[in-house]
């Protein structure tokens, strides 16, 4: 198994119960984390902030249905459950991880954002504008 | 490259070859690579089901699309699955778009039996909700 195959399943390992300064530690300096069609938190001060506001979510729970890559990419698919405002949620999702050395240099993540914890809600940022 | 056994590559091919077709579709020739129970589901969506839904589904594709270009990026195959990022090109009412998609196509032999295509409902918002379109017509 590639090395960065191991470090997304210890990275997901690691949801269930979010320190943002650990978590940040998988990531490069100029990373950035895309939910698909938003806009990116992009640098590590960043990626900080945006585990912080995942930790807000109760009972997380990530499983991986699919993880396949080789030493510079991986993909994973898993479901995202959580509790959030008295609702629990459980939304399908996919993911792109690209890595510099044993570091994460960007992570894209593709989900319907209508089946999520609404933005206002979760404080996580606004969706972007159709592309003229 | 991960090392594939003859099957994954034989399958990551057939989805490489896939995509390429959107360019030019032939509804027929693209419906023959699911099984006759295939399933096609965007999430933000009912997933479309069997031979006759996949075929009405490529039919809508091919006459709403003529400008498509489906750029896959990487394809990824472990066992019956292979794992996909792409971006769809496409004209839609006098703008062009460019999509983010990713993609989980899982096998039953060298047949697909099942196509998740992980798109976000803004999408469906662009292009004027004419995805909930092809659902009452393929159904």
């Amino acid at each position: 198994m590639n090395r960065t195959v191991t470090v997304v399943e210890e990275l997901y390992s690691k949801f269930s119960a979010i320190d943002p300064d650990k978590l940040v530690e998988y990531f490069t300096e100029n990373a950035y984390i895309r939910p698909v069609m938003k806009d990116p938190y992009q640098g590590r001060e960043e990626i900080r902030r945006m585990f912080g506001l995942w930790a807000n979510f109760g009972n997380v729970a990530t499983p991986l249905r699919n993880i396949v890559g080789n030493d510079r990419v991986v993909f994973t698919e898993w479901l995202d459950e959580s509790d959030f405002g008295g609702k629990h949620y459980a939304v399908p999702c996919v993911g792109v991880f690209e890595f510099e050395g044993d570091k994460i240099a960007a992570w894209r993540l593709y989900y319907d954002s209508a089946a999520e914890v609404s933005s206002e809600q979760s404080g996580l940022n606004a969706r972007q504008g159709a592309k003229n | 490259m991960p090392t594939y056994t003859d099957e994954e590559e034989r399958r990551r091919q057939i989805v490489i070859d896939m995509h390429k077709a959107f360019s030019d579709i032939d509804a027929d020739a693209l419906t023959d690579l699911f099984t006759d129970d295939g399933v096609v589901h965007m999430v933000m969506l009912d997933p479309i089901e069997g031979r006759d839904a996949v075929h009405a589904m490529m039919v809508r594709w091919r006459d709403d699309y003529p400008n498509i270009h489906s750029e896959l990026l990487k394809a990824f195959a472990d066992g019956e699955v292979v794992l996909t990022e792409w971006i769809d090109h496409y004209d839609w009412l006098g703008k062009r778009y460019d999509i983010p998609i990713m993609g989980v196509v899982e096998f039953r032999g060298d047949k697909i039996r099942s196509w998740r295509i992980f798109v976000d409902r803004i999408m469906a918002d662009m292009v004027g909700g004419q995805y909930p379109d092809i659902v009452k017509s393929a159904s």
